[in-house]
């Protein structure tokens, strides 16, 4: 009904005619009046004046929100020593104070993609039985800190609960018993093994004038400082292009534990300025002949420098897992009589720091032995002058214009992924100019497939990077901090992993979700009283 | 005025003296002072006789219920709790004597004939209040025909002069919730109407 309707009703029902009252009427009215009447008594006591009736609500309400704004600070004040509920650590880790402004709030409200499990699900907790005070550690602040305790471990102790995950990938999930194997970046020794290594183009200065090729300090200044240290050792040569291979191929990892295998050698910086000598801290394995002799010298105390090697058969594994999407989108198929390959080079600005920096991947799958005997090899050549400086995530920074990876035969069947972090000297001028050329080629050298890597292949945004390039970079970058030991923590990358897990275009990626899951894992040191 | 229009201050003021007025003569009244109940009578029974009137559309059917109302008041005055005012509560009893006569079919008068009876009169604006009369009488006839819940309330409203919270309290309900059985009503009127004049 309209409201002209309803006006024209409510004048009806005005307009209906009344009358006066006979004259009669009240002499009628009068002589029916008892006479006795009487209210009952209390009658006029219970008439109330309505103000009075809106006082009392307005009483209740006042007592109501006062209640309700008690509950409110009982509710949220300070647990401290609380022990960690399954959901409640990664939870926390994600809203930890260090995070802020790291990454965009929407990516900490971001629903878990479906089909993946929210990072807050997971398995492991922080352990604080009853009566027992968690296990502690302490963090390079000095801060307290609960050891992460894997699902695994929670097997042992209680059933497996709801909220529990299973992770799809046997490498993710050899992660993770890694993460509960290994916790705690080990304290570094003051006997460890000292290596000399070159000055930086561009030294990590630290404000306490110790400079870190691997970032022990400030994220801002970590890894392209290590790329930058040429590592010409003061007694061993460099190491040959065939070591350098086998720190980026997919070679399997050997069943013992890498850090049962592992030298950490220790260099202190001399003066953190271009033309003085910097002493890095270094990662060596021993996984290969010229590992093993640098495993011995450093054992033996002579400071025999070898290549400044990370993990990088995990960080290519891991960031191999993670760069496995369909190859008739993304793949470059070697195949014989197959279709130019798409692009398979790509890069994109890293996301956080350091600043002005970029994570180029160079991704070779699907090799036809046929094409690709064994033998053949992958060459990274560097365009001269294009880059400032240059490090292989999980390997050695570059000394040469070229790097050098040997295909193994795991590399040519499951496909073989490098990620570098590169900063370039000058932006090119023209966009088909190329900062690099991938070229694969057999053992005699002869090309079998050359693609260049221009700059209108690099995204311009870590935002705007597709998934498929920002997932295997961000694994590789997790797996080297880890491996390291990650003293500076994975703040930077938990904050780009919550930016991948975000839904893009309405389809969440349960890959971003479950490396976001590894990330905050690992990230498993909690201040005990956040600042 | 519109159903969801604020309340005049002017009416608001006028509504608190006569309340106050009514609460003094109620004080007088519990006392057993016949004149306090004379003067509570002289002040009320034309309304209480218009609602009637305009209820059942017949002056001495509307001046006998107008009397009968008063009667049975009185009776049942010690089961006035005060929660409404006075003239509220004798317009309840107004409007349940009428429904009372309604319920009685010896004394129903076909509204037919009393039209007839009407119109008979030789005025001048005999069509005019002929066709005055048989929209009044359509109107009666539809309200009548409301749910109970929206007829007292329409009817209290417009042809009793009762408040919109005076309702509410006579009701239980709120003063939103006797606007909102308004609406109501006046939708099922408009409907009701339409079809009559259209018929």
């Amino acid at each position: 009904m309209s409201r002209r309707d309803e006006r024209e009703i409510e004048r009806r029902l005005r307009e209906v005619p009344g009358g006066e009252p006979p004259g009669d009427l009240l002499d009628r009215l009068r002589a029916d009046l008892p006479g006795g009447a009487a209210l009952r008594e209390d009658a006029a006591a219970r008439r109330r004046p309505p103000a009075l009736d809106r006082r009392w609500l307005l009483a209740a309400s006042l007592a109501a929100m006062t209640a309700a704004g008690l509950l409110a600070l009982h509710t949220m004040e300070p647990v401290g020593e609380r022990s960690f509920s399954t959901a409640a650590a990664p939870e926390r880790a994600l809203e930890s104070p260090r995070y802020a402004g790291e990454a965009p709030r929407r990516a900490l409200e971001a629903p878990a993609p479906e089909g993946a499990v929210a990072p807050g699900a997971a398995g492991g907790h922080f352990d604080a039985s009853p009566g027992e005070a968690p296990p502690r550690t302490a963090d390079r602040a000095g801060a307290t800190v609960h050891r992460f305790v894997a699902p695994q471990e929670l097997d042992r102790d209680a059933p497996r609960g709801a909220g529990e995950v299973s992770l799809p990938k046997p490498r993710q999930q050899r992660i993770v018993d890694e993460l509960a194997a290994h916790p705690p970046a080990p304290a570094r020794e003051a006997e460890d093994p000292v290596v000399e290594l070159q000055e930086s183009a561009l030294p990590d200065a630290r404000p306490d004038g110790r400079s870190d090729a691997r970032g022990a300090g400030a994220p801002a200044a970590r890894p392209v400082a290590a790329a930058a240290a040429p590592p010409v050792a003061s007694a061993a040569p460099a190491p040959s292009a065939a070591t350098s291979m086998a720190m980026a191929s997919t070679a399997p990892r050997p069943a013992s534990p890498p850090p049962a295998a592992r030298l950490e050698a220790r260099a202190k910086a001399a003066a953190p300025t271009n033309a003085a000598p910097l002493r890095a801290e270094v990662a060596v394995t021993a996984e290969s002949g010229a590992m093993a002799g640098a495993s011995a010298d450093a054992e033996g105390g002579a400071a025999q420098p070898a290549a400044p090697r990370l993990w990088a058969p995990e960080v290519a594994e891991l960031a191999a897992a993670y760069d496995d999407d369909s190859p008739a989108v993304d793949g470059w198929a070697l195949a014989a009589g197959g279709t130019p390959p798409p692009p398979k080079v790509a890069g994109m600005p890293v996301h956080g720091p350091p600043a002005g920096a970029l994570w180029v991947r160079f991704r070779v799958r699907a090799l036809d032995p046929a094409l690709a005997p064994a033998g053949s090899r992958v060459e990274v050549a560097w365009t001269p002058g294009a880059l400032r400086d240059r490090r292989l995530l999980g390997g050695e920074a570059g000394r040469g214009e070229a790097d050098v990876f040997p295909l193994s035969a795991g590399a040519l069947r499951r496909g073989w992924t490098a990620v570098y972090e590169v900063r370039p000297a000058l932006l090119p001028r023209r966009s088909f100019e190329s900062l690099a050329t991938l070229r694969v080629v057999t053992a005699e050298g002869a090309p079998i497939r050359e693609l260049a890597l221009p700059l209108s292949a690099l995204s311009r945004s870590w935002m705007d990077a597709p998934s498929t390039l920002r997932l295997p970079c961000l694994a590789a970058a997790f797996a080297e901090r880890r491996a390291l030991g990650a003293p500076e923590g994975y703040v930077d990358l938990v904050a780009a992993a919550r930016s991948l897990a975000v839904a893009r275009g309405g389809r969440p990626d349960p890959r971003a979700a479950t490396l976001l899951e590894l990330i905050v894992r690992a990230d498993h040191v909690l201040p005990a009283s956040p600042p | 005025m519109g159903l969801f229009a604020r309340r005049d201050p002017v009416e608001e003021r006028s509504g608190s003296r006569s309340e106050a007025r009514e609460d003094r003569l109620l004080a007088a009244l519990s006392g057993g002072g016949r004149a306090a109940a004379e003067r509570l009578v002289e002040e009320t029974y034309g309304r209480v006789y218009g609602f009637l009137l305009k209820l059942c559309g017949d002056p001495e059917l509307a001046a006998d219920l107008t009397q009968e109302s008063y009667r049975r008041a009185w009776d049942a005055l010690a089961g006035f709790d005060g929660r409404a005012q006075f003239r509220t509560w004798i317009a309840r009893i107004a409007y349940n004597a009428f429904l009372n006569h309604l319920r009685r079919p010896r004394r129903l008068v076909p509204l037919e004939e009393g039209q007839e009876a009407r119109v008979a009169d030789p005025a001048p604006a005999a069509d005019e209040a002929l066709a005055r009369a048989a929209t009044a009488e359509r109107l009666r006839r539809a309200v009548l025909a409301l749910p109970e819940e929206l007829r007292f309330t329409v009817t209290a409203i417009y042809w009793g002069e009762v408040p919109v919270r005076e309702v509410a309290r006579q009701e239980g309900i709120t003063a939103v919730g006797v606007r909102k059985r308004l609406k109501r009503a006046l939708g099922l009127l408009a409907l009701a109407l339409a079809q009559e004049e259209g018929r």
